[in-house]
């Protein structure tokens, strides 16, 4: 039981991601509803719902029983349930609503969203939003390679180990080329070659992605042999410990980034 | 480009409004209900037409026929029989501040969808899936890596989202990662201010505080919780299956709870709206075969307490008996 109350707090902590204003806004909001609302279904639906649903998410049972269907790791989606956005709006709006004057309302609106953007912070940043020059919307230099490695006439069988960055987009783009790993790497080994008991997303622990990194020459190419994989993409930042033409790889196309490798038919 | 924009709109706009017909009441018939209802009624015809054919491992292109044939089909009875509902019911409205203010705010979203770019590495499966199935015509008998297999992976299976994708895909003659990254998200972002909307006209008397509603959900989705919010995933991420079901079908859902449950207009067509609401939530994700019911659920048991009407008890058991069903099957094949 205090394993799944520890859980519980463990998944408040990682919806929130630490930063807990909105919450306490949408506490606050359905609050300040249940008291001011006069129309009972509204009332009903913003706090007597979200009291239910709150009731559901932090109970120990609920939980165990909810992992039944869904992984723990995915479990901080139950929050969805709750009418977060809708409720915080709800009352500012009422709030607001009570001025007749179009201007004051106008002021209003002015001043809680500028709260909104002080509080919170703008999901368009340079981390989540980029510019790119194709509608895949992807890096323009994956689906260079991807397109190359796809559109290579001389081999029909295609498989390729790529750095790890572009591995989740190479097959959004041509699912002719199989790949070695992907963002989720499955039935990953750890240092000592035991199966690791999960599936895993950080490549930085999986040793194919370090050498491919390192720029490993034998490493990759005797992996790449037992593996069936006939190209390898290296980053040109990667200084390679040996030429891949010594283990019977040509280089076959560059782009401005990466190298690409076709092993020799 | 034009035979694609055109196939776009006829495939993604004038068929969801024909079939919407079926599920607006008379004092519902607007274009963009009729619309969003649209696309609910095609996401749950395809899960109902895609479940079966995937765990049977048929092929690709037989689904694609059997829903296009289905949708044809429907596309036809719909023009005869929804006909009186078609008339165009345009009214000068007075535009109002607040009205530009949320529609600017919007549409400079649906400009930043269109001109930039989100990257998520999850699309390594809900993105890649679609491509394999229209490169091997198999369905979800493929890894995220490309090697075969003879095993269905359950979790993504019974929720197919990539399928539908797949499909939507063929049907408009555009590649799936370019409709998934580009088009789809204008569509979903604006089904979700266009839920919103419609919220907002059933929980506000006041015109100006539907708007002022919008402009604040405008701002939230824009600023506010974490990294792990679902408004962050349907702006950014608008076509993951999670993002779906949390902005867009629960508070559809929540929507038509307060027609459903309502003594006054207490309809059947709201009920069978819940249905096919709570069928597209399924296409979404997995989790919806637990979160749907506990979200309808409680709605249920709020309403039934406040009007002692137990029947809605009643109806809502039988609109969440698809997430059953799903379930039930989850757990023999997990």
């Amino acid at each position: 039981m205090s394993k799944l109350i520890d859980e519980i707090k463990t998944l408040f902590e990682y919806f929130n991601n630490g930063d807990y204003i909105f919450f306490w806004f949408f506490l606050l909001s359905i609050i300040t509803i249940f008291y001011f609302e006069k129309d009972i279904k509204i009332r009903d639906f913003f706090t007597w719902y979200s009291i239910i649903i709150l009731g559901v998410i932090w109970n120990p049972i609920c939980i165990w029983v909810l992992n039944k269907f869904i992984n723990m790791g995915s479990m901080y989606r139950i929050y969805y349930m709750l009418p977060l956005g809708i409720s915080i709006a709800y009352a500012l709006t009422k709030i607001i609503e009570k001025n007749k004057n179009i201007f004051q309302k106008l002021l209003m609106v002015f001043v809680f969203t500028v709260l909104i953007v002080i509080f919170g912070e703008c999901i368009f940043n340079q981390y989540s939003t980029i510019k790119v020059n194709n509608l895949y919307k992807l890096p323009d230099e994956t689906v260079q390679v991807a397109k190359i490695i796809s559109e290579d006439n001389e081999t029909t069988y295609k498989k390729a180990i790529v750095p790890y960055e572009m591995s989740s987009h190479i097959r959004q783009l041509y699912a002719n080329v199989e790949l070695y790993y992907t963002r989720i790497i499955s039935n990953p080994k750890d240092e000592n070659g035991n199966p690791r008991p999960y599936d895993t997303d950080e490549p930085l622990n999986y040793k194919p992605v370090q050498k491919l990194n390192a720029g490993d020459v034998p490493y990759i190419t005797d992996l790449a042999k037992k593996n069936n994989i006939n190209y390898v993409v290296f980053s040109r930042a990667t200084v390679l410990s040996d030429k891949m033409e010594n283990y019977g790889f040509e280089l076959y196309k560059q782009t401005v980034t990466y190298d690409i490798y076709r092993l020799n038919n | 480009m034009i035979i694609k924009g055109l196939l776009c709109l006829y495939w993604l706009i004038i068929i969801p409004i024909i079939l919407g017909k079926f599920l607006v009441k008379k004092d519902e018939n607007e274009l963009l209900y009729s619309w969003i209802m649209g696309n609910i009624l095609q996401m749950a015809i395809f899960f109902v037409c895609a479940i079966p054919l995937i765990l049977l491992k048929k092929s690709f292109m037989t689904l694609l026929y059997i829903y296009t044939v289905i949708i044809v089909i429907l596309t036809f009875i719909s023009i005869l029989v929804n006909r009186h509902k078609f008339k165009l019911n345009i009214k000068k409205r007075k535009i109002t501040v607040f009205q530009v203010i949320a529609i600017i705010l919007i549409f400079v979203q649906l400009f930043i969808k269109f001109e930039y770019a989100n990257i998520n590495n999850d699309d390594a499966s809900f993105v890649s899936i679609s491509t394999t199935m229209i490169q091997t015509n198999k369905m979800y008998l493929h890894s995220t890596t490309g090697a075969e297999t003879n095993i269905i992976e359950s979790r993504r299976a019974l929720a197919p989202i990539s399928a539908y994708y797949a499909v939507l895909s063929k049907l408009v003659c555009t590649h799936v990662t370019i409709l998934t990254h580009t088009v789809l998200p204008i569509l979903f972002i604006s089904m979700l201010y266009g839920i919103y909307y419609y919220l907002a006209k059933k929980i506000f008397k006041e015109k100006d505080s539907i708007y002022i509603f919008l402009i604040i959900i405008c701002f939230l989705n824009l600023f506010s919780f974490s990294i792990k919010g679902a408004n962050r995933y349907m702006i950014l991420y608008s076509w993951f299956g999670r993002a779906i079901l949390a902005m867009v079908i629960l508070p559809l859902i929540w929507k038509i709870c307060f027609d459903a449950m309502n003594k006054e207009s207490n309809e059947i067509m709201d009920w069978i709206k819940m249905f096919f609401t709570v069928l597209a939530g399924c296409l979404g994700t997995e989790m919806a075969n637990a979160l749907i019911p506990i979200s309808l659920g409680a709605m249920a048991i709020v309403s039934s307490i406040r009007d002692k009407e137990i029947s809605y008890l009643f109806k809502t058991l039988i609109c969440i008996i698809p997430c059953i069903l799903i379930g039930i099957i989850y757990l023999i094949i997990k």
